[in-house]
């Protein structure tokens, strides 16, 4: 049997019918609410999170968020190997898994940007899982529009300058190729494929707050002309979009709650904005305020200027207070107008990584571990090799973080830690090959961290240009169609 | 009159995470009394200083005082290749040792 989650809003009419100025009364009102779950915060998440939900609460939509600079980076590096790839590909095993519920609970709805590079290519694979479990019908929302990567000459040409926002550099300082190029678009095209109704909205960059703001535009009536309202829902996006760190995942109190069936977050969000935090009640786990403050804080910035592609949010006036076990309400969030224009995940190749690891034993293991670091740097000086960009790291002894840190005495064995970046591959090919031989031609007491005598594998490197995009040049498309049509 | 001092983590959470070309990281107070001491106490000098060796250009910090929070803005350390490898794999981790930082606390004895 399904359990509705007891919310706490009762508590918050009470005070509303009290406020001076509010002509109705309380009493008999039907809230606008929806309950949003979350099932996935990056593409290697649990993929059994969703059924989980879905076997406990009942919920309106059910979100997988994805998309980091991380994971962008990741996709981009596939698709420029590959122009099929560049999606989300876990997603398909977390629809697979759904497929027999989509059919029988036909309530809630999928909201997600598993799209990534190639939201094409991800629909058409979601598709096929689709028809071939027993709903060939159902309706799928696409967004496209984001991908600027073959629009940047003709942009250019138009006069987006697509300048460094954090350095104010030009786009032509960037001397390295650019293998792609989103606008993070907000909700409204969310919404627009929900009116049109789909049942999964599928889209490549649309950011993690705006994957709760779409659903709000969509089912609360006047939101669009509502900033506060906005920021409220992509306060909400916020808070769960990293999955279960709000419900103690990586958490401070890992010690005081079991988390190894760790429940996702559920968002409960009512159409004066206020929502409440909580998880399904059979899950592992806690939401407390704390859990929820830390994760109001998570990558923010300037709190009082949180800028989301949907609303700029003043963070500041935001209430958070525990009601009851495991049900957190957040509530005053303000907004205020979003810039005019998208901001841009750029991405470009800087060169090739590699990192050689060794677990280093004895008490004289720093000095070893420094030695072996020397070696390795003056061979590749000899063979002509010099790095710019280059890290040794020595994990164990605590400092690796800060030099405050760490215990006093002397560790007897730490790991050693080398990586490297350069633009010239065989540079980087030259230091994977001299970290085989480095525990039998140096100190004694060196073994391959991995345990086995290999080259490490070398990987290719980007990095992110931070830009942005006139709204006005760059338009969201939203298509319906069904999973067949899609196929 | 003596000075003795008190772990961050006995008074609040921390955690950090990557934004832009920066690290952010939050301070959340167990309660009101110990967000008024961090305010007074957790000093932008004090954090910058338990940190040095992220080399950030700039340090600011915010107050949230509804949720009893503070929020720190280490600027830039993403900005140079090699720092940036260095804090890839730990920009989640520096909250964690944020908890470690002794702060001076006057006690009548």
């Amino acid at each position: 049997m399904k359990l509705k989650i007891q919310h706490c809003h009762e508590a918050i009419d009470v005070r509303k019918s009290i406020d001076i100025g509010n002509p109705f009364p309380v009493a008999g009102r039907i809230h606008a609410m929806f309950r949003i779950a979350h099932a996935a915060g990056f593409p290697a998440d649990r993929p059994e999170t969703a059924r989980q939900i879905l076997d406990q609460v009942e919920i309106d939509y059910l979100i997988f968020q994805f998309l980091s600079e991380a994971t962008m980076a990741d996709l981009a590096i596939q698709r420029a190997a590959d122009p099929a790839r560049g999606h989300v590909s876990e997603f398909q095993a977390m629809i697979q898994s759904l497929c027999p519920l989509i059919f029988l609970q036909p309530q809630w709805k999928i909201i997600t940007n598993a799209g990534g590079m190639n939201p094409r290519t991800c629909v058409e694979s979601v598709s096929a899982i689709l028809s071939e479990n027993g709903s060939p019908n159902l309706a799928i929302g696409v967004i496209f529009g984001d991908d600027l990567f073959g629009r940047l000459e003709e942009l250019i040409a138009a006069g987006c300058s697509f300048d460094n926002i954090n350095t104010g550099e030009p786009l032509d300082q960037l001397k390295r190729p650019i293998v792609a190029a989103n606008a993070i678009f907000g909700g409204e095209p969310i919404a627009k494929a929900l009116d049109d109704g789909a049942r999964l909205v599928l889209s490549g960059l649309v950011g993690g707050e705006s994957l709760a703001v779409g659903p709000s535009l969509h089912s609360i009536h006047g939101t669009s002309n509502n900033l506060n309202l906005i920021a409220s829902a992509a306060v909400v996006g916020h808070l769960i979009q990293g999955g279960a760190c709000v419900t103690c995942g990586k958490g401070t109190s890992w010690s005081d709650f079991n988390l190894t069936n760790i429940g996702y977050p559920i968002a409960e969000f009512d159409e004066d904005g206020t929502a409440v935090i909580t998880k399904p009640p059979g899950m592992d786990g806690v939401v407390t305020r704390q859990t929820v403050v830390e994760q109001l804080l998570n990558g923010i910035g300037d709190p009082a200027h949180f800028q989301t592609p949907d609303v700029e949010v003043d963070l500041t006036t935001v209430q958070v207070t525990e009601c009851r076990p495991n049900q957190v309400r957040v509530q005053n969030a303000t907004g205020r107008m979003a810039p005019a224009t998208y901001p841009v995940s750029m991405i470009y190749h800087t060169g090739f990584a590699a990192t050689g690891e060794f677990l280093v034993w004895g008490n004289d293991c720093i000095q070893k571990a420094q030695a072996v670091a020397e070696i390795l740097f003056a061979r590749l000086k000899a063979a002509g090799w010099v790095f710019e960009t280059k890290l040794v790291e020595m994990l164990g002894p605590g400092t690796s973080i800060s030099k405050n840190n760490g215990p006093r005495g002397k560790p007897c064995e730490m790991v050693l830690r080398v990586t490297v970046q350069s633009p010239i591959r065989e540079a980087v090919e030259r230091f994977a090959r001299e970290i085989p031989p480095l525990p039998l031609t140096g100190p004694t007491g060196i073994a391959p961290w991995n345990g086995k005598i290999a080259r490490p594998p070398i990987h290719p490197v980007v990095a992110v240009w931070p830009t942005q995009v006139p709204k006005d040049a760059v338009e969201p498309i939203v298509e319906v169609r069904t999973a067949q049509e899609w196929e | 009159m003596i000075q003795k001092t008190i772990l961050l983590g006995d008074l609040a959470t921390a955690l950090s995470s990557r934004w832009n070309n920066h690290l952010n990281l939050g301070v959340v107070a167990f309660t009101e009394t110990n967000y008024q001491f961090l305010v007074r106490e957790l000093t932008v000098a004090h954090i910058r200083e338990y940190f040095a060796s992220l080399n950030a250009t700039r340090v600011d910090r915010f107050e949230l005082p509804n949720v009893w929070a503070l929020n720190f803005l280490f600027y830039d350390i993403f900005s140079d290749p090699a720092r940036a490898l260095w804090i890839e794999n730990k920009s989640m981790l520096l909250g964690t040792a944020a908890v470690q930082i002794q702060l001076p606390c006057l006690n009548h004895s």
